[in-house]
């Protein structure tokens, strides 16, 4: 199920309704019923992958309280170990094994060796990178002691399952998530408001931006030759813009789902084009995912202790294994790379001027902007050549008469939007009277509901 | 929860009222600017799609000559069909009212509307088996788009199948405006730069679309609604004594169930028999422009053997 569907318009009401109504029989059959909407949520795209995230289940479940268990540092290691093997061996082999195999035989052929190509031909399962960084976090914060395992499997499935941030995230922390789930909850009427606005917000990013922007991108994109430098240069902010909406639009629905069942869930972007530069970019993207990486690998491997080498070493490799982590691709490879060395320079090179605070933040920004923008067309292309010709034939740049030019007024409509909320990224409603703040919702709702598809686009961040 | 809930519906009750007031502004904006219609609905004008179309059907049906020929399909039709040159090689003057994704069911609509205005002697109905179990949202759109009656029978029907919520929008809105005076609707047409032709013909230019390969696919099966829509055209041609001749679209790299239109004790022309090169064509079905005379000759040949039996 997807959120910009009518399956969900409905599921949605009833989800709610049937929840707040068990309320008064306790939190455990109102985390049950959590448990089976989800599996209902997840099991309505494919049953039979369904039983993947109830495997990555049991098995942190039963390695976290081997964990918990133990006094030998070793028994300790090994169910730890258990768990990470599992979970990244779910990755491996659903999401990357047909990617490595691939790597390899074109490896062979360029040596010489023709060799054989071992595909599996396994779709994606939906959100498999999303669970699995999740269940995984949870088994490490036991080891390290940070937490202590769940008793209650209801509860840990919910958890893992719970359907908002299921499939795109954010990627939650036990420390946060779990405590919520195990206690009970009481439907407060501010929370529930909030959690209406977000959904419409993150409706309106994606349904009538994103998606909309997607028209104008998918052409450019697929055939990058047959357009000219200023149009792939236009196209490429479309999709960063197109990319930002249709997920932080996923976001604000997940979030603000969450809030309407009495659970709060971390910020997963906050305006993050409203940067000057890209240490600061990365701490307002995908925030959930950085701050995974840098909890879980950054830090383990030595972080910023060591010598500028090593904490040179140790960013680079996780800007390598984020990209690597989007897809099954080079290209993603490659678009981490780039990101990964620009943040180096950052990081090591860049100091803003004290004197001119306002000039050094107007080129921060643009510079930003633009390497930002530039980046894209590796994350979007099917290949390493086909987005190196696209930033070519920009760089090159031969100025024609701008196709597509309607796009802008997304752009500018976004940014507009961003900006009157730039404080709070969870109150998406700039409006204090009730007249304006109901004249804004009707706004948004009609323009969702006009550009409401017939066959509606996926969420780009599906495919991870 | 109570509060909750009853300021939601307060709210929904509300919300008509903020949509028709919005309905009203944009479409009072018409009268000086069609820009802002295009961004919050709608103005289509696509090969296949544009306001032109309609008012050329309109006057083709008030024309009086007695060898009417009335040509029903998808995109397949429209673009591959050639009127002028089908005319020429047949001696009916025919029109052309393909339009994208074009359903068995609002080909029939289609030719209720027709049949209420005018009288046909031959019926062209020419099916794209892609389009043999779809809801028909493309030519629904096309038609309470582009037309400046969408008050018509055939557009709520088919806006009624597709059932679609932003559909069912743009129909209330394009009906509300068309009822106020001095709006203005997107009226785009300049022969001499534009592909459409004329006659409900669209010519596609080689620049227009690259090229693609298509992939290997296979058409078996058939809506019940659209099934049952090509028996009543079936009926409805028997009945007015309407020559009616089934067109199966050509495709490439396809498996196409052909009893599903050989099943009917009615012609039929397969254009998978039209022998030509792949490169006239940009995908498995569409054809470029410069392919099409060629093709609707072959067609009017056929056309012609078959009224000769």
């Amino acid at each position: 199920m997807i959120f910009n569907s009518t399956t969900f318009l409905i599921f949605l009401p009833i989800a709610f309704f049937l929840y707040w109504v068990i309320n008064k029989y306790g939190v455990k059959y109102q985390n049950l019923l959590l448990l089976a909407l989800s599996y209902i949520f997840y099991g309505w795209w494919d049953w039979v992958f369904l039983s993947l995230i109830v495997v990555s289940t049991l098995v942190d479940y039963i390695a976290a309280h081997k964990i918990g268990a133990a006094t030998d540092t070793r028994i300790k290691k090994r169910w730890l170990a258990l768990s990470v093997v599992v979970n990244l061996g779910l990755l491996g082999v659903f999401k990357y094994f047909d990617f490595f195999a691939d790597s390899l035989a074109n490896l062979f052929t360029s040596i010489g060796y023709d060799a054989p190509i071992y595909s599996l031909g396994i779709i994606l399962p939906v959100g498999i990178s999303f669970y699995t960084f999740q269940t995984m976090s949870y088994t490490i914060d036991v080891y390290y002691g940070r937490m202590k395992p769940e008793k209650d499997l209801v509860a840990f499935g919910t958890y893992v399952a719970f359907f908002p941030q299921l499939v795109a995230g954010p990627i939650e922390r036990a420390t946060s998530l779990l405590p919520q789930i195990t206690r009970a909850r009481q439907f407060k009427y501010r929370q529930g408001v909030e959690g209406l606005r977000l959904i419409l917000y993150g409706m309106f990013k994606k349904v009538v931006i994103a998606d909309s922007l997607a028209k104008l991108v998918d052409p450019v994109f697929g055939n990058p030759a047959g357009h000219n430098g200023t149009t792939l240069f236009v196209s490429c902010i479309y999709f960063g813009i197109q990319i930002y909406c249709d997920f932080s639009g996923y976001s604000d629905i997940a979030i603000g789902t969450a809030k309407l069942f009495g659970i709060e869930l971390r910020s997963n972007f906050k305006f993050p084009y409203f940067t000057t530069n890209i240490i600061d970019f990365w701490k307002r993207w995908h925030i959930s995912l950085s701050t995974w990486f840098r909890d879980y690998v950054y830090i383990p491997l030595g972080g910023s202790r060591g010598s500028r080498l090593v904490t040179a070493r140790n960013l680079f490799i996780v800007f390598m294994v984020s990209g690597l982590w989007h897809g099954a691709n080079w290209t993603y490879v490659i678009w981490g790379m780039i990101h990964g060395v620009l943040y180096l320079i950052t990081y090591f090179f860049f100091k803003p001027s004290a004197k001119h605070r306002i000039l050094s933040k107007v080129i921060g920004f643009i510079i930003t902007s633009l390497t930002i923008t530039l980046a894209w067309p590796f994350f979007r292309c099917e290949s390493i050549a086909q987005a190196a010709e696209m930033v070519k034939r920009i760089v090159l740049f031969a100025f024609t008469p701008l196709q597509y030019g309607q796009g802008l007024i997304y752009v500018g409509t976004i940014l507009l939007m961003d900006m009157l909320i730039f404080k709070n990224e969870r109150e998406p409603v700039p409006f204090k009277k009730s007249f304006l703040r109901k004249l804004y919702y009707s706004i948004l709702i009609i323009a969702i509901a006009t550009n409401w598809s017939h066959q509606s686009y996926n969420f780009i961040y599906f495919q991870f | 929860m109570a509060r909750f809930i009853k300021n939601i519906l307060k709210f929904v009750l509300v919300l008509p009222l903020f949509y028709l007031a919005y309905l009203l502004l944009v479409a009072c904006s018409t009268i000086f600017t069609l820009k802002i219609e295009a961004l919050t609905f709608t103005n289509t004008k696509t090969a296949g799609s544009n306001y032109q179309r309609t008012i050329d059907l309109d006057k083709w049906i008030a024309k009086t000559s007695k060898n009417k020929g009335l040509i029903l399909g998808s995109s397949t039709a429209y673009k591959n069909i050639n009127p002028y040159v089908l005319s020429e090689r047949t001696g009916v003057d025919f029109f052309n009212n393909g339009s994208s994704s074009q359903c068995i069911f609002e080909s029939a609509y289609l030719l209720d509307y027709v049949l209420e205005n005018t009288e046909i002697e031959y019926l062209l109905l020419e099916t794209f088996p892609g389009a043999w179990d779809m809801v028909g949202y493309e030519t629904a759109t096309d038609w309470v788009v582009n037309n400046y009656k969408p008050q018509r029978a055939y557009v709520f029907n088919t806006v009624k199948h597709a059932n679609s919520l932003n559909l069912w929008l743009f129909y209330s809105y394009f009906y509300v405006k068309r009822s106020i005076p001095y709006t203005k609707d997107y009226l785009h047409y300049s022969p001499d730069e534009d592909n459409y032709k004329g006659l409900g013909f669209a010519y596609t230019r080689d620049s227009e679309f690259e090229r693609v390969n298509s992939t290997y696919k296979s058409y078996d099966t058939i809506s019940p609604l659209n099934k049952r829509s090509l028996e009543r055209i079936i009926n409805i041609c028997r009945e007015k004594n309407i020559k009616l001749i089934l067109v199966m679209a050509k495709i490439f790299n396809a498996d196409i169930n052909k009893t599903i239109l050989t099943q009917y004790d009615v012609p039929l022309i397969d254009c998978n028999n039209f022998q030509i090169d792949s490169t006239y064509y940009y995908d498995s079905h569409h054809m470029y422009g410069r392919g099409t005379d060629s093709f609707s000759r072959w067609l009017g040949d056929e056309f012609n053997q078959l009224m000769l039996k």
